[in-house]
């Protein structure tokens, strides 16, 4: 057997998919933010953080990356695509790409991507099913309804969000997220 | 449900299945410390796209492909398991990807024997002689057609080696690579796995765990079975029929092999003719002489065959009889592939003495020449 037939070959990358899933996750980490100043449940999660708290969640091994943190004043803070040299307590990794990619064209829902044990969680997993909470929320003020139910566990009744404050929320997340504060 | 006072049991290998299975090989191969694997891939046609498959979903990992093989390999011999070897040492590899089945599976088990010992593969041919953990090693199943890829065995020149170290350490069951199985291997494949279920739930070794893995398989080939043989590229039945070949493997890992697995094996290697077949229609036969004699069938085994709308419908005295009908049912839905007695596929009367000497030599646990007569006659006839 020649083994020069049989070079080492070492895999591409899946440029054009990251660079989605890195624009979703720069779109959901601005949102998170914003959405802690508008929706009192969101803020009410962050404040039951613990001060200095942080996550990241993105794709393992090289990203991309959004880390969101917590505040002084128990807000949640977007703290960009770069884990390197922040303190984050909590670390939650989607397996590869393509697991991604179903989270983020709702294919799968988070809780669903979750329990099929597509992340992998560095961390308290306490926070980290808060962290969905929260995701599940921003994901319903982000996302019509058609969407938004396929990506969250169970898309909130009437009595616990009315359209009334899902759609002036939608419009103060998506203008806050946009100009980023 | 039988409460045995003593069992053991291994549940291994890992099983990933379903959607994006593919891409979550180079998490679990990090998990073992491994990122260099030596990837087998079966060869003939279509195989350059399993070949471009596997390496598509291993993009935007951190792991190196050590090498590809995809050339072709007839059986398991020494041969080509010391050169496979040589390409592993070569290319310092640190971990194996099988994809495929049959004598592939076999090679890539013997690559990692001689790598992890240091020796001959056929040297370390008997049972339990393999000393400590292999390399890691990811199967990635086209068809299970031997029934012994995810199981604790591989063949080599021949001889078995029998080795719970030999089980694969994860099998990843993706439909991108199960739906590019043929007609042949589908059906072959189902029924290696309906024979090994059937024996192990009915072995002496029958345990709640071995009942678990075979009703898992048992319902999923009663199933799926049909239509996977009907289209082959159907993506949900391919999944289901990997999966159950599979969960039969691990059942038979932990029961000894029975009747059927060795009257099939002394079958096939005199005639020809495939191995699955004729274990097929040896466990028929098998529990339709245990009915004959009186023995009955286990509850367990019943409802997994029956399925629990026919068994619970069924009185108590005819559930063994649903069963039985439950087997005649799914081999009738297999159509022409299916063939009803070991005469209609060529086997003469004269090869079931030497098939029955050869089973009972070749069973470590005495198996008695009558009762194998008994059972390969009523096969023959197809009653």
């Amino acid at each position: 057997m020649n083994y020069d037939n049989y070079p080492e070959i070492k895999p591409g990358r899946k440029t054009i998919k990251r660079i989605y899933i890195a624009v979703m996750l720069f779109v959901v980490g601005r949102a998170i933010q914003a959405a802690c100043r508008v929706d009192e449940t969101v803020k009410k999660e962050f404040k039951n953080l613990k001060d200095g708290f942080a996550f990241a969640l993105g794709v393992h091994p090289y990203g991309p990356w959004m880390i969101v943190g917590r505040d002084a004043k128990g807000r949640a803070k977007y703290m960009g695509w770069n884990p390197e040299g922040k303190k984050i307590p909590l670390k939650m990794s989607i397996k590869n790409v393509e697991s991604a990619i179903l989270v983020f064209t709702f294919q799968e829902s988070t809780a669903v991507a979750f329990a099929r044990n597509r992340f992998v969680v560095n961390g308290d997993l306490i926070d980290a099913l808060a962290v969905v909470r929260v995701l599940d929320l921003v994901e319903v003020y982000l996302l019509p309804k058609l969407i938004a139910a396929l990506a969250v566990k169970r898309y909130p009744k009437w009595s616990e969000l009315s359209p009334v404050r899902k759609h002036v929320g939608r419009i103060v997340i998506y203008t806050r997220a946009l100009l980023g504060f | 449900m039988q409460s045995p006072n003593y069992y053991e049991f291994l549940g291994r290998p890992k099983m990933i299945s379903g959607k994006r299975a593919l891409e979550q090989i180079p998490l679990e191969l990090e998990g073992y410390g491994a990122g260099r694997p030596l990837i087998l891939v079966q060869g003939g046609p279509g195989s350059r796209g399993l070949a471009d498959t596997i390496t598509k979903a291993l993009y935007d990992s951190s792991l190196v492909i050590g090498a590809l093989y995809d050339g072709a390999i007839a059986g398991s011999t020494s041969g080509i398991a010391s050169e496979l070897a040589g390409l592993f040492r070569a290319r310092k590899c640190d971990s194996i990807i099988a994809i495929g089945g049959g004598a592939l599976v076999d090679v890539a088990k013997c690559v990692n024997m001689e790598v992890a010992e240091k020796k001959p593969a056929l040297g370390l041919s008997g049972e339990g002689k393999i000393s400590r953990e292999l390399k890691p090693m990811v199967l990635v199943p086209v068809a299970l057609v031997s029934g012994n890829e995810a199981a604790n065995r591989a063949y080599i020149d021949g001889a078995a080696c029998i080795s719970h170290f030999l089980s694969p350490d994860v099998v990843v069951i993706d439909h991108r690579m199960t739906s590019t199985a043929e007609t042949g291997p589908t059906l072959y494949s189902g029924l290696t796995a309906l024979a090994h279920a059937v024996e192990a739930a009915i072995s002496v070794s029958a345990n709640p765990m071995i009942d678990a893995y075979a009703y898992a398989s048992l319902r999923l080939l009663c199933e799926q079975l049909p239509a996977a043989v009907k289209k082959p590229s159907d993506k949900k039945s391919s999944v289901a029929v990997a999966n159950a070949a599979a969960l039969a493997a691990i059942a038979f890992s932990n029961a000894p092999a029975g009747m059927a697995h060795y009257l099939a094996e002394a079958l096939a290697d005199g005639t020809g003719i495939n191995a699955g077949i004729c274990m097929a229609l040896l466990v028929r036969a098998l529990l339709k002489t245990r009915m004959a004699e009186k023995k009955g069938i286990r509850e367990e085994l019943c409802l997994a065959l029956a399925g629990p709308g026919m068994f619970s419908a069924a009185p108590a005295s005819g559930r063994a009889k649903a069963a039985l009908g439950a087997i005649d049912g799914m081999f009738a839905d297999l159509g022409g592939m299916m063939p009803g007695s070991l005469k209609e596929i060529g086997v003469t009367q004269e090869r079931l003495n030497e098939a029955v000497r050869e089973a009972v030599k070749a069973s470590p646990s005495k198996l008695s020449a009558k009762e194998c007569m008994a059972v390969i006659g009523r096969a023959w006839n197809g009653k």
